[in-house]
Formats: C-alpha cells, structure tokens, sequence
C-alpha cells in the first residue's frame, strides 16, 4: 500500500500576516493517515490561525496543505475534504439535530435513502438518536458537541478538524467526551487535527502533540516524550510544570545554560544539599512542597509522607536536563551537593 | 402582618397603574368606536343617541375615500418591497463589510431623519418638478422609501450581525457555496428582524401623509391625506369610521408579527454599534 505513505495532511510552509503581525511563521508539519495530532499552545500562538487555514477559512499567505496528497490550498472551505467542529459547535438553530447533520448530505444531493441511513448511523455512533428531532436549544452542550460531531462524521471525512470542542464543557463531561472522540476518531481511522490550550486534554487523546509558540512549531513528539524530553525551555516550562536553575548555581559556568528538573524528579532525602520547606500544598495524590535551597526556589512534587513547613531537608535531582539558549542539549542528573561543594 | 399589609398597598397602586394606563390607552379607541357607530354623540350625554351603519356607507360609497383606500393599500406593499430591494443589501453590506466611510454612512441615515420632514420635502418638491416626478407614482414611491430607510438598514444590519459567523462558517465546511450559506443561514437567522423592519416599514408608508400631500395630491389621494379634508368636510363620526379603517392594517401586522415584535427584536435593531 503507498497510500499509507501519503501524509494524510502535510502543511508545509505556511506562513499568515494579520494586521503586520506574523501570526504563523513558516510552519511545516506531517500528520500520517489516521493520526489525530493536537495543535497546543497558549492563546495568541498561531494554533487557530493554523486550523482556519487548513480548513480553508483563511489563505495562507504563502505555503501549501495537502490532504492525502492532493494540494488543497487554493480551494474555498466548501470544496476541501475536511469537516470542522467549531468551539461554540455553531448548530444552526433553525434546523433540528437530524436536519443539522443531514445538511452536508443534503448538500452534496445524495439519495434520501441513503442521507437518512447515513444520518441514523452516525447520530447512533454518538449516542444522540433520541434526539434526532430536538432543536439545538433543547439539548445540552454535551449534547450539542455529539451533534457538532456528527456533523462533521457524516461527511466521511479525509480530515477532522476539532477547534476547542471541550472548553465549553464542565470539567468531568470534558474527560468523558474526549475519551469518546478518541475512541470513535480511533475506530473510523480518521486523520484528525485537535487544537486546544489545554495541554492535559492534548496529552490525553493525541498520538503526537505539536507544541505552537509565537507562529511556530517548538516540538512534536508523542505526548510522553514531549513531557520526559521537552525541546526547549518553553515546551518544558508549558506543558506540565518545571524547575529552570541557572546553571552557574550548579557550578557550571556557560552562559545561557539552565536546568530543567521536573517537581517530581527532586527528591527529599537524607542526601544532597540542604534546603528548607517554605510551603506544603497537598493536592490528594501527592503533596506539593515548595523549598528554598541555597537562595533558589524549588517545588517538588512528593507522594509519600511529606515535610512541614519550616523543615531543614535535603534534596537531590533524580533527573535534570540542561538548555542552553533554551534548547536542548544533554540529560544530566547531577547531585547539587556534589556540583556545589 | 405590616408585610401583608405593604404588599397589599403594592398591588393597590400597582392596579390603580394599570387602568390609568389602560383608560389611557383604550379611551380614545373607545371613543373612535363609539363615534363610528353612533347617529350623535354629544358632550353632556353619557351614552350615544341611536346606533347606525349610516357613516360606514358614507365612506365606502364615497368614491374618492374608496380609492385613497386602494391608493394607500398599492402604495405600502410597494414601498416595502422597493425599500427592501434598496435597504437590504445595504444592510448586509453595512454588517458584513469593513469599508471606508462604514459609519459615516450608518449615522448618516440616522442623522437624515433629525431635520423637520417638511423642509426636505420642500425641497425634493423642487427637485421633483425639474424631474416631473410631481403626482406620479414614482414620486411617491420614493418619498415612502424615504421614511423607510433607517428601518430598513438599521434593523436588518443588526439582525445580519447577530448571525455568529461561525454559523455561516460551518455551512461553508460542509459544502454549501456562498449564495448557498446566504439563503439557508444567513437569511431564515435575520429574518424575524427583516420582518420587523418591513412592519414598520408598511406603517410608516401606510401613516406617510405630508410628503404625500406634496407630491401627490390631487391626483394621488392616500388614506391619510385624505384625512385632512375629511376632518374639515365631514361629521366627526366619518372621521371616526376613516380612523379605524386606518387603524386596522397595524393592528394586524403587529398581532400577526407579534411573537418578533415583542422579542426584543426591535430593541436590538436600534443598538448603535
């Protein structure tokens, strides 16, 4: 099979001005067929931006998008092969939940037969068949996000582009939802694109995760990897919480040099240097304690029997990575006692 | 028991409100309906004298109230027709579109109605004779238009802008074109605020009386011009009779298009933005 070889989407160079200000900065990226891979940055960082280009909502400037190979960039978001589901879920509430998602079908003039199976079928695959004939209105977000998807699904297609689909959810309905857009995005082997500022959801549901900063893409990498080996202060710093120590308080002199220590990689012990506890915030799984050692601020993140506030501990690093300049350059684990002394 | 007792003397002014507001209100109607049905009704007495349908016949047999009837009834669905033709685009243009001279436009036809309709109109009448647009029906086809602009813009602008784009955009990913999008979102979404806007539009033509003096009389006599003469030639119970055959298209619009009028429609339309 060569199709397999074929990126289901491939973005290469794409570059968007709005208003003098560069908002996507020569962006490249692979997603292979039936990948589903998040988009995650902070607000402002090119990731929507992005995903309205690869949907056909904006022109790039300059670059090109291709789904399954076929170079989709100078066609109007009607005539692109990808199906979007929208933040607000954007159901047209003069439609009911069946007429929403039979829209695109009745667009394309398929038979009615085959847009009420198709319809039934997909509205069946999200749970929402007992709400075929209800208005917008009348079902709850949760609800509304299924028929947004099931909008999206009965275009069969090659592309699935979800822009922010759980913000608008309460915290537990957001795990549970995610979960089954994972489950039915695996089962239909769709190549999808997730955009979210939430980087626990990002983790959570995507083969890879491309973290955006500034326009650009700072690193994709599988979500473990992206968490274990950050490319860069930036990506270490944003997703999950660490550390950053100069390195000339290790006793390393190159300039620019950092450390980066995860909170759960300090370890309290009866080893190492000496550091005091300034704060003990318990979160239920683990505990959260905040130190002072030699005038730099640590947190380390403890799941035993934690410290007080006021004890004289000490603490050493089970795993430190060093930047220089903000990127990447070898896994160290160094013992600040060691190193100080 | 003080509670009891305030709350009492609440609903008694709240009541006392109410039927002020009511006699305030349907007074005069009574007053209208009364006449148009009465043989005399005069100051001291409480009642009317006799009942008749005398008056009714007088308008409907009197040929020139019969055909400023038809007049007024040709000139209205015209005039809302022509106004949107106009308005509408203008409206979708004005809510869709960033272009230079946006507002200036938008309060422009805001600002057109704050001078006194009868100096315009004076005015136009100059332009008209050089134009020989004088009694004709094109003449008064545009000074009805005229008086229906701002409705027409206003509201309808309003009504397109509070279409969430992304509504427009989702029609657009699932393959709908963009006239498409128009008609099957765009336009079912903004309708309730069109409808008011053509509501109001047909009562302004319908009400529309100086600028229709001007241009059309004599040869064009609308329901409300004909009012003038009416009010100085006939019993005051014609008038009565003329009153609520005026009346009656805005009553029922506005019982027909209740359900948008009363929704706040009308209040969004004249947010300036």
């Amino acid at each position: 099979m060569t199709t397999s070889l074929v990126p289901g989407l491939r973005l290469a160079g794409l570059t968007k001005v709005l208003g003098g200000r560069t908002i996507v900065d020569d962006l490249s990226l692979d997603i292979a067929q039936g990948e589903l891979v998040s988009l995650l940055g902070p607000s402002g960082c090119g990731k929507t931006t992005t995903l309205r280009m690869i949907a056909g909502f904006l022109a790039p400037d300059s670059g090109s998008i291709a789904v399954h190979g076929d170079d989709v960039t100078a066609l109007g978001p009607e005539r692109r092969p990808s199906a979007m589901v929208f933040q607000n879920y954007a159901l047209w509430p003069h439609m009911t939940v069946a007429r929403n998602v039979s829209y695109p079908l009745r667009i394309a003039r398929r038979p009615r037969r085959e847009i009420t199976a198709r319809v039934a079928e997909v509205l069946d695959l999200v749970g929402l068949s007992h709400h075929a004939d209800s208005r917008p209105a009348q079902i709850s977000g949760g609800e509304q996000q299924r028929a947004s998807l099931a909008r999206a699904l009965v275009q069969r297609p090659r592309l699935l582009l979800l822009d922010e689909p759980l913000s608008n959810l309460d915290a537990k309905l957001r795990v549970r939802v995610r979960e089954e857009i994972r489950d039915i995005q695996q089962s239909l082997g769709i190549t999808t694109v997730l955009v979210t500022h939430d980087q626990e959801e990002a983790l959570a549901v995507s083969d890879r995760v491309a973290v955006m900063h500034d326009g650009r893409i700072e690193q994709v990498s599988t979500p473990a990897d992206l968490y274990r080996e950050p490319a860069t202060e930036f990506v270490s710093d944003f997703v999950g919480t660490s550390n950053r120590i100069p390195a000339l308080d290790l006793g390393d002199g190159e300039p620019g040099a950092h450390f980066m220590v995860r909170p759960e990689d300090v370890v309290l012990g009866v080893d190492g240097i000496p550091a005091c506890v300034t704060r003990v915030l318990p979160h239920g799984p683990f505990t959260e304690v905040a130190l002072m050692a030699r005038g730099i601020e640590l947190r380390a993140f403890v799941s035993g029997e934690a410290p007080a506030t006021g004890d004289d501990v000490r603490v050493r690093f089970a795993r430190a990575l060093r930047y220089v300049d903000g990127i990447l350059e070898q896994r160290t684990a160094p013992r600040l006692a060691e190193v100080a002394a | 028991m003080p509670d009891a007792a305030r709350s009492f003397a609440g609903r008694a002014v709240v009541m006392v409100l109410i039927v002020l507001v009511g006699v305030f209100i349907l007074g005069p109607l009574l007053w209208l309906g009364a006449h148009a049905f009465a043989t005399e009704w005069t100051y001291p007495n409480l009642l009317p004298e006799g009942l008749t349908l005398d008056w009714w016949r007088v308008v409907f047999d009197d040929p020139a109230l019969f055909s400023s009837m038809q007049n007024s009834l040709f000139f209205a669905p015209l005039t809302v027709l022509v106004s949107a033709l106009v308005c509408l685009p203008a409206a979708y243009a004005f809510s869709r579109f960033e272009f230079p001279g946006r507002r200036v436009f938008l309060i422009g036809l805001f600002a057109t109605n704050a001078f006194p309709k009868m100096g315009l109109f004076v005015a136009m009448a100059t332009v008209f004779y050089g134009l020989n647009l004088m009694e004709t029906t094109v003449g008064i086809v545009i000074v009805h238009v005229i008086g229906t602009v701002v409705f027409m813009t206003w509201i309808p602008a309003a009504a397109f802008s509070a279409v969430p784009r992304s509504l427009e955009e989702a029609a657009r990913d699932a393959g709908a074109g963009r006239l498409r999008v128009f008609f099957a979102v765009t336009l079912p979404m903004a309708l309730p605020g069109i409808l008011v806007a053509a509501v109001m539009s047909f009562l302004a033509s319908f009400d529309e009386a100086q600028g229709t003096y001007l241009v059309g009389a004599p040869s064009y006599m609308t329901m409300p011009t004909e009012m003038y003469s009416l009010v100085l030639n006939h019993p005051r119970q014609v008038a009565a009779v003329f009153a609520i055959l005026l009346s009656i298209p805005s009553v029922v619009l506005l019982l027909l298009t209740r359900r948008y009028v009363m929704g706040g429609q009308l209040a969004e339309g004249f947010q300036i933005r």
